[in-house]
């Protein structure tokens, strides 16, 4: 059983042991297993995981669509959740906006009712003569003003996801649930409206919880993620953190493209390192406390953190002699493969480095850029938790 | 052989230089103008051909000119409207309230009424209309004797046999009709529409009203107009229950126009009938038109979600029981033909009508040398004609949705034209038709089989365009690639992959075809008779209880057969009414 975090008054939002279960024909599955998270206002928050992770429901059960089997949510220090006390706020009397993956932008009204609808229906006590006001400000924000008359459904996808952006907000929600609201768009217009998003987000300060499976996004717009995996959060954390510190291989390969070395620690090295036996010879590099010698662990090494070189390099530690198995020039990088001993490592080098198949390389691991996953932890995990 | 040889070779480079599937194209076009223009052009032609004695070709619009001059014409006008809105406005209100419990709440029981709805497709119209009879008839109708025996009163308590009664009856015929029709439309709905409401801040009840039904106008719309359409044309309820109180709408006054009087007035019963198809066809385009504007409402739908169901609550104390209301109105009618079939004669129940009880009915159907011949006719003609129409309708959709031959459009066109003939008027139209051409088919099992092929042509297209949508056409190219010729590839690719949806259609057609009155009823002679005429002239001579063991028979035939096509459609959706 996992401890829930104490959830301050002043928390925007708190999910504490959150379970819920489907019957699938006619079997339990669970989809959401023991969840807890904190979200500080203002922040803007992600669940990144793989479809059928739970993400979605989790945020469904914040929104009150899904009843949990379990748990408690609170949101803005009012709970509306809680299975234990028989506690349930119906979705339209929380406190939420919310963005849907289809948008979910009524056909049979224009641009301008389907903001309204919010004022008009949800007991804002908003009066009937500042609606129009506070609907064009809210199409300003996503830059929709003018287009007030216009039948929703003649909109194209990025301005549809912007309406649906401008009705989710227009009630100035506690906080703001996105179910991955540019995965219908193209790969353009999709960047340029992570970067609106974020910066509108920042500027109106709404709490935001965000769900996607795209780890570029979830890289680029969170605070903090939370990477969920079969109903579980695996690992969260900042940014940097996830990327750069995985727990777990899942997460390596999950967030970004990452080569798994397995070894056996040999003894200590050089600077509190160890040296690691591995089927590319031997390696040094920092290794969780309290690993001893003839132990296994597993070397996490991005692809990007290797160089190759040509001739030997100066450096000393962690040069590795391979030959060239595979050079494929994606413009941004170059994506070259080099088999190390009896091990293929996949390496990305500065596009306008030449290698061709078969050459003799030098592959350079600097030992701090290698995460090593043992049963004893992370290397590292601890100095980025504390940074 | 030294001539041949170059002859022969002529022929195949002559034949190699014709495109296939133009060949197919035109020999399809004129099988659809035979199966559908002709009847047009008869039924057009005998309505400007003076009733006379004697055979003239002379054209005229005097019986045109003789309709519209007469009070009569307006008044079965206006009946044949008021019957058809009145009978809309039993079945849309309560079709598509149950539609909406049953598919988007967690009202309990609810699998009773798909059941229910779907069993009712089963039993022919006419029985059914002859069991409300039984029910509600004046005299020894079951309710009336319960209800006067209740209260302790002489006379009939309501009586059945008016305007009103006729649009109850066929109301409750429309209710499971208008009831699977919305199924569709309210499944199809994006239930983040109504999530998006919610998380808006909109109540249940503001989002049932402001979202739910107003998405769902279009489609009701479109469905009163199909309904309408459907009451205009009609047959059962006006001349089993319309015409022995008096009351008389345009499909019986063809009827009487035909089968009573001194002689068949063909020429007046045709112009009935052209105003009949006008008034169809003008609903029919309409109803065309909306469905293409209800597309204007359709939006990017995201992933599969749980399709979300309204929690009723408390609320189930009353939706329970008004989705038992269908299970109910199909139940009712039987009850009162099972209870007819096993009286010897017909009696309303009582302590000593429950001491005749007897089988012996049920034995009498089978030794009955008319209604063996009736139920082996009706075998033939519904199985030839669903496997016929089956067939050509998979080869008219795959002509429209596959060539790009120029005019393909005016197959699909055709195929659907037929929907605007009633069917009395389709009866006559063929009738004339084949008694004027030289082909001997008239008073044989092959005229019904012809009149049934067009008359349900259009819902086998309704069944193969999507059928056929739905397969990669990719599959079919890469049986060309492999070098092999159109007709294999529509018989080894294009048919199996279309299976599903033509079974679908097969048994959708022959139930339609085992239970078809109103179009046989125009085309039938003694030894030609089929189930539902067979039932229908029992009835007129009185020898009821023998009937409804009969018809009691023929449902749970017909009930299996439905099942069969539940079970499909459940896989393959159903398209049509």
């Amino acid at each position: 059983m996992t401890t829930a975090p104490a959830i301050l008054q002043d928390d925007a939002l708190a999910v504490e042991l959150l379970v819920k279960t489907y019957v699938d024909q006619r079997e339990r599955v669970r989809a959401v297993e023991e969840v807890s998270f904190v979200v500080e206002p203002g922040r803007f928050y992600t669940l990144l995981g793989p479809s059928g992770c739970g993400k979605t429901t989790t945020l469904r059960c914040v929104a009150g669509l899904e009843r949990p089997d379990s748990g408690r949510i609170v949101i803005g220090g009012r709970v509306v959740n809680d299975t234990a006390a028989r506690a349930f706020v119906p979705p339209h009397r929380r406190d939420i906006g919310m963005v849907f993956q289809s948008y979910a932008i009524w056909p049979h009204m224009n641009v301008f009712s389907n903001v309204a609808f919010p004022l008009r229906h949800a007991h804002t006590g908003i009066p009937r003569s500042e609606i129009a006001q506070r609907v064009r400000e809210s199409l300003a924000l996503v830059k929709l003003d003018g287009l007030e008359e216009r039948m929703s459904t003649s909109l194209s996808g990025g301005q549809q996801q912007r309406l649906a952006l401008a009705r989710a907000l227009v009630r100035r929600p506690k906080l703001l649930l996105l179910d991955e609201p540019l995965s219908n768009l193209d790969a353009k217009l999709r960047e340029e409206l992570r970067v609106e998003l974020r910066t509108l987000q920042r500027t109106l300060g709404v709490t935001t919880l965000y769900v996607t499976h795209d780890q570029v996004e979830a890289l680029a717009m969170s605070n903090r993620i939370a990477v969920m995996s079969q109903g579980r959060i695996v690992q969260e954390g900042g940014a940097r953190e996830v990327y750069e510190r995985p727990n777990s291989e899942f997460v390596a390969r999950f967030v970004g493209t990452a080569n798994f070395v397995n070894g056996t620690i040999v003894g200590p090295g050089g600077d509190g390192t160890h040296v690691v036996e591995t089927p590319m010879g031997r390696v040094e590099t920092t290794c969780p406390d309290g690993v001893t010698a003839g132990e296994t662990v597993t070397l996490t090494i991005r692809p990007e953190n290797m160089r190759v070189h040509a001739s030997p390099p100066t450096a000393t530690r962690n040069v590795l002699p391979g030959t060239v198995a595979e050079v494929m020039f994606l413009g941004e990088y170059l994506d070259c493969r080099v088999t190390v001993g009896s091990h293929l490592l996949l390496t990305r080098q500065h596009p306008t480095t030449r290698f061709r198949r078969g050459d003799a390389v030098h592959v350079e691991i600097p030992p701090e850029l290698i995460t090593v996953l043992s049963d004893r932890g992370v290397s590292g995990a601890q100095a980025m938790a504390e940074g | 052989m030294q001539v041949a040889l170059p002859l022969r070779r002529a022929a195949t480079l002559a034949l190699s230089r014709v495109d296939g599937t133009r060949v197919l194209f035109v020999v399809v076009l004129l099988a659809l103008a035979w199966l559908v223009l002709l009847p047009l052009f008869f039924i057009v032609r005998t309505s400007v051909t003076p009733d006379t004695l004697r055979p003239s070709n002379e054209l005229t619009l005097q019986n045109y000119l003789d309709l519209f001059s007469s009070p009569t014409t307006y008044e079965l006008l206006r009946n044949s409207l008021v019957f058809a809105f009145g009978a809309n406005l039993i079945a849309i209100p309560v079709g598509v309230l149950l539609a909406w419990i049953v598919e988007r709440t967690n009202t309990p029981l609810k699998v009773l009424a798909h059941l229910a709805a779907y069993s009712s497709i089963a039993i022919p119209g006419v029985l059914k209309v002859i069991g409300w009879i039984l029910l509600l008839g004046p005299e020894v109708g079951i309710i009336n004797v319960l209800i006067r025996g209740a209260l302790g009163i002489e006379g009939k308590v309501f009586d059945l046999f008016t305007m009103p009664g006729m649009i109850l009856v066929e109301g409750i015929q429309f209710v499971p009709i208008v009831f699977l029709l919305m199924l569709g439309p309210l499944r199809a709905m994006d239930p983040n529409l109504e999530e998006s409401a919610a998380t808006s801040g909109a109540g249940p009840l503001a989002t049932f009203l402001h979202i739910t039904m107003r998405l769902a106008t279009p489609a009701v719309f479109s469905v009163l107009i199909l309904t309408a359409v459907h009451a205009v044309e009609s047959f059962e309820v006006p001349a089993l229950v319309g015409l022995p109180g008096g009351i008389n709408v345009l499909t019986t006054e063809i009827y009487l126009t035909i089968s009573f009087g001194l002689r068949a007035r063909y020429g007046v019963a045709s112009a009935y009938g052209v105003i009949l198809i006008v008034l169809v066809a003008a609903g029919i385009y309409y109803y065309s038109v909306l469905t293409r504007q209800a597309s204007k409402y359709a939006t990017i739908t995201g992933k599969g979600l749980r399709p979300r169901l309204t929690d009723v609550g408390a609320w189930k104390l009353l939706t329970t029981p008004l989705i038992l209301m269908l299970p109910a109105l199909i139940l009712l009618p039987v009850l009162a033909l099972l209870w007819a079939s096993l009286q010897p004669y017909n009696a309303p129940p009582s302590p000593e009508a429950l001491g005749r009880l007897t089988f012996d009915n049920y034995p009498a159907v089978l030794q009955n040398s008319q209604i063996v011949s009736a139920l082996t006719n009706s075998f033939l003609v519904a199985g030839a004609a669903a496997t016929a129409t089956v067939l050509f309708s998979a080869v008219v959709a795959w002509l429209v949705v596959r060539s790009n031959i120029r005019g393909r459009g005016t197959l699909d066109f055709l195929a659907s034209l037929t929907m605007v003939f009633p069917g009395l008027v389709l009866g006559i139209a063929l009738l004339r038709t084949y008694v004027a051409l030289p082909l001997p088919i008239y008073g044989t099992l092959w005229i019904l089989v012809l009149a049934f092929m067009s008359k349900y042509l259009p819902y086998g297209m309704r069944f193969s365009s999507p059928g056929l949508l739905r397969i990669n056409r990719e599959l079919e190219e890469s049986a060309q690639m492999s070098g092999v010729g159109w007709l294999t590839t529509f018989r080894s690719i294009v048919l199996p992959l279309m299976m599903p949806s033509l079974a679908a259609a097969w048994i959708y057609i022959f139930l339609l075809a085992m239970k078809e009155l109103s179009v046989a009823l125009m085309l039938y002679s003694p030894g030609t008779r089929i189930l539902a005429t067979l039932i229908f002239d029992q009835y007129q001579a009185g020898r009821i209880t023998e009937m409804a063991a009969f018809g009691i028979t023929v449902s749970a035939i017909l009930a299996v057969v439905a099942l069969v096509f539940h079970r499909l459609s459940a896989h393959y959706g159903l398209r049509s009414a």
